[in-house]
């Protein structure tokens, strides 16, 4: 219960004087605060308006009251909810929505312009620079640079994550159809076996399906062959090109070891032997005649 | 009748022939300057300055406001410990009848005080939320120092205390016509909206007349704090109620994360505790337990059941 005590309240007689009266009760007494009155002097308000108002024209002033301007029927559902929510009082749910508010801002501004634009043109106020007319502008040059800059770049990136992104999914897609085509490949072998087991068995009488399913593979291969070169990269490419050039696969054993022809002294004079050789032995057999 | 009629008219045309003939003197001095008719009427200044302790952020905030305001003049900053009274002073020796005084707090927190010296009202806020123009990339921009449009919200009309704010704005901010240093071109908007108790301030440039906007910036949000009779002085008119201090917002703030790791502790081992007094309290088909001998519940069960 507040009570409220004089500057001296706490000396022993009045504290006495109130527990007799009732109004004190034993235990912890805490002194409660009278919450804090806020000044709102409306004459006051309303007289030191009047004192420093000034008399200018509106065409001084530019000064206007505007309504936020209605939006497109699409957006108007969103306007009549925030509105709501401005009615109800949950200020925050406006405030601290940084979409909402802005539009918010940016509507009530647009309303002005619209009404003002009309005012001016009634008061013969210019409000289209023309295209010549060169000042220096709020922001600097550099500055508006600094903002195409930065649009460029949001936009760039935006590009390389999409692009980014179609990739993945191009890779995810050519995996599916490689593990297809096995799948095929693994079936189509397996049938073939299972029509030979029949063929051996005495099942089966003709040889269709051999033919049909080599003759299948063949195409499939040479289809597979074209579209692989295409579809190299450039790593794969080069590899091809150096795998012509040293040799790839086979037997590594051996390969320093000498040979007829390298002991005949290259490609060039073994091939020289060897018509050597031939001579020679044309040779021989005139002698032997 | 006629007559009298037509008597009637020929003196009423005496007497506009007399009005209209203006009386030239009989000699006018080759030497005397004629008399131009002022079209720069408003003859508004406004001091734009800030106290020592405001941060970079802050000193950007004020450099965008005087580069928007022709009729603004700029000062040097002002050592805190003098009384804020003084400002006057300074408003009279450079001829400015308004001002704008940045109050800035160790180089955290920013107080804008909005005057009409010397006479008053002079008003305080506090600001929040400030992001310059260099901050935003904002796609807008307009000429240096052309006159804005000043819109307003609703509530500046049906608030006694708002429409005093609003009055001080139109004439702080708006650019007097024919001012030499100005434009003669409209093309942005101020734009002050009251919400949450808080005024925004956005600035927008217009791109043609059928209310296409593209905002230049820069953004703060004032929350007033109380509003004198005098500038920077007198009595107080008006006391935000809702407004707190950033300092406590702070403190608050720092508060309510003080005691979290501390009663997530508490709570866990209290609920360690209850289980192990009373298990059969965790389970809801162990209330059988709870109390009373079990046979005589289980036996009301079992005819509750038949």
């Amino acid at each position: 219960m507040p009570i409220i005590m004089s500057s001296d309240a706490d000396s022993e007689e009045e504290l006495l004087e109130l527990y007799a009266s009732g109004k004190l009760k034993p235990g912890l007494n805490i002194p409660v605060e009278n919450d804090k009155v806020f000044i709102n002097n409306v004459d006051g308000l309303k007289e030191t308006l009047n004192s420093f108002q000034s008399s200018l024209p509106w065409s001084e002033r530019l000064d206007i009251v505007a309504e936020t301007a209605p939006m497109a029927p699409e957006l108007s559902m969103e306007i009549t909810e925030q509105q709501q929510f401005l009615k109800a009082g949950k200020i925050d749910e406006v405030a601290l929505n940084d979409f909402k508010r802005e539009t918010m801002f940016h509507r009530q501004a647009q309303s002005a312009v619209m009404r003002g634009i009309e005012l001016l043109i009634k008061h013969n106020i210019p409000t289209h620079r023309p295209e010549d007319y060169f000042a220096e502008m709020f922001k600097s040059d550099e500055h508006m640079q600094k903002v195409r800059h930065s649009l460029l770049q949001r936009k760039t990136a935006l590009e390389q994550t999409e692009k980014i992104r179609r990739i993945r999914q191009e890779k995810k897609l050519a995996k599916e159809k490689r593990v297809a085509a096995v799948q095929e490949k693994h079936k189509q072998k397996r049938e073939l076996n299972e029509n030979i087991k029949k063929f051996r068995k005495g099942l089966r009488n003709d040889l269709d399906f051999l033919e049909t399913d080599g003759g299948k593979k063949n195409k499939k291969q040479d289809g597979g062959n074209s579209e692989k070169k295409k579809n190299l990269t450039r790593s794969q490419h080069k590899r091809k090109g150096k795998d012509a050039k040293y040799g790839f696969g086979g037997k590594k054993r051996g390969m320093k070891e000498n040979t007829k022809e390298s002991t005949f002294g290259g490609s060039g004079k073994a091939s020289k032997g060897k018509n050597k050789g031939r001579i020679a032995k044309k040779k021989r057999m005139s002698a032997k005649h | 009748m006629g007559k009298k009629g037509l008597k009637r008219k020929q003196k009423s045309e005496e007497a506009t022939i007399e009005e209209t003939q203006v009386v030239l003197p009989r000699v006018r001095q080759s030497d005397e300057p004629i008399a131009k008719k002022a079209k720069w009427i408003n003859r508004e200044r406004v001091l734009v300055f800030a106290t020592r302790g405001i941060s970079f952020q802050h000193r950007h905030l004020m450099k965008d406001i005087i580069k928007m305001l022709p009729h603004a003049k700029a000062a040097n900053k002002m050592e805190r410990k003098e009384n804020l009274f003084v400002v006057n002073e300074m408003c009279k020796m450079v001829h400015c009848n308004k001002c704008i005084l940045f109050d800035g707090r160790l180089q955290r927190d920013l107080y804008m005080w909005f005057s009409n010296s010397p006479n008053g009202p002079s008003i305080k806020f506090n600001v929040e939320s400030i992001f310059t123009s260099a901050e935003l990339k904002l796609t807008g921009n307009c000429l240096k120092g052309s006159r804005p449009i000043l819109s307003f919200d609703h509530s500046f009309d049906e608030h006694p205390q708002y429409s005093l704010l609003r009055e001080m704005f139109v004439q702080i901010f708006g650019v007097p016509n024919h001012h030499p240093k100005s434009q003669p071109f409209v093309d942005n908007v101020l734009n002050f909206s009251v919400l949450d108790n808080r005024i925004w301030f956005r600035n927008y440039q217009i791109l043609d007349e059928n209310g296409a906007i593209a905002e230049i910036g820069p953004r703060f949000v004032l929350q007033p704090i109380r509003i004198f009779k005098g500038s920077f002085c007198g009595e107080t008119l008006w006391e935000n109620p809702f407004y707190v201090t950033p300092a406590k917002t702070r403190r608050l703030l720092r508060d309510s994360k003080k005691d979290k790791y501390t009663n997530n502790k508490i709570q866990r081992k209290a609920k360690k505790t209850k289980e192990l007094l009373a298990p059969f309290r965790v389970k809801p088909e162990n209330e059988i337990f709870k109390d009373g001998s079990i046979k005589e519940k289980a036996k009301k069960l079992l005819i509750r059941n038949k």
